[in-house]
């Protein structure tokens, strides 16, 4: 385990494997994903006839829909935004913190309060 | 007298393999007269969706136990000092699968729960603020682990230990570990305290 040696100071350092335009591409898509699943959760929330058309099971409800379209956001931008951003370094501290306010963001509209309230603004409900 | 066999037996030493398949094939025994002879159902219930929902809970522990321990790792990755770093490599993708196994578990539980007389049914009509807000956003944070740890899993092989000298990046991995542990104890604590209240 790690506590049964000693630290070891990190050396010289030496090139990354890839360019960091690999890393925020699989952190973009992530990102992507739940905002989008955030999005149809609202979506669902305001139309009723949306939150019938992602009723994949009935036993599940919306639900099954909603994740469908997490995992299908998520996993059809990933290797879009991989082959684009591949070859290039991009400032990761940037992106990294485009990814946390976005990742905020994703988890505020989650919250039934806050994804109700704009539902009922939208609806005038 | 001698009898050459068991000479020839207590002299042998005995592998590591052979101790292994002795030791498996001890507890595959035991567990297997228990768990014929136990009265399982007095534990988990009777009806197929407490087995799921066992499977369910079982699977959430397995991940919180691997994250759990991923989390400390990945701060020793954080602070330039880790040495085990190949065990966070397979501990994030365990506890990665374990999240999506926990998932596919908690989605086919949630048929029962959504059924008529099932814990909605009776949280709507007592404390709908169970359902309305504290199970409703369960539901959608632990969709959060998954993202989390498969990102942090891919960018850990991917770039393996060219990532311990930079420490941006090495800080990625790090938090996406974090959070998603943050996500992880969220959803698990309101999972634990809506079973005790209702459970399928």
């Amino acid at each position: 385990m790690d506590v049964a040696y000693e630290a070891e100071p990190v050396g010289e350092p030496v090139a990354l494997r890839f360019k960091t335009g690999v890393l925020v591409a699989a952190l973009l898509a992530a990102l992507i994903g739940l905002l989008v699943f955030a999005v149809v959760n609202i979506a669902a929330d305001v139309n009723s006839g949306f939150r019938t058309s992602i009723t994949l099971n009935s036993g599940i409800g919306p639900y099954s829909g909603k994740q469908v379209f997490l995992i299908g956001s998520w996993l059809l931008t990933w290797p879009i935004l991989h082959f684009l951003l591949r070859n290039r370094d991009v400032n990761l501290r940037r992106w990294f913190g485009v990814f946390l306010i976005g990742l905020l963001v994703a988890v505020l509209l989650m919250w039934p309060p806050v994804f109700e309230g704009i539902a009922n603004a939208i609806t005038g409900g | 007298m001698r009898i050459p066999l068991l000479s020839r037996i207590r002299k042998m030493e005995p592998s590591l393999a052979t101790l292994l398949l002795v030791t498996v094939g001890a507890i595959a025994v035991v567990g297997l007269l228990m768990a014929i002879t136990a009265p399982t159902g007095v534990l988990i219930g009777e009806t197929q969706w407490r087995v799921i929902s066992a499977f369910h809970g079982m699977g959430a522990t397995a991940f919180l136990l691997s994250a759990t321990i991923a989390v400390y790792l990945a701060w020793r990755l954080y602070a330039g000092e880790i040495r085990a770093f190949k065990d966070l490599k397979w501990l994030t993708a365990f506890a990665a699968v374990m999240s999506g196994v926990t998932i596919v578990f908690g989605t086919w539980i949630y048929i029962a729960y959504r059924a008529p007389g099932g814990p909605r049914t009776y949280f709507l009509g007592n404390m709908p603020e169970v359902h309305q807000i504290f199970f409703e956003f369960k539901e959608f944070i632990a969709m959060f682990t998954l993202p989390m740890f498969v990102t942090a899993a891919y960018i850990l092989w991917k770039y393996d230990r060219s990532l311990l000298g930079h420490r941006e990046a090495r800080a990625v991995p790090s938090l996406l570990i974090l959070l998603g542990y943050t996500f992880l104890l969220v959803a698990y604590v309101l999972g634990a305290a809506i079973t005790k209240l209702a459970g399928v």
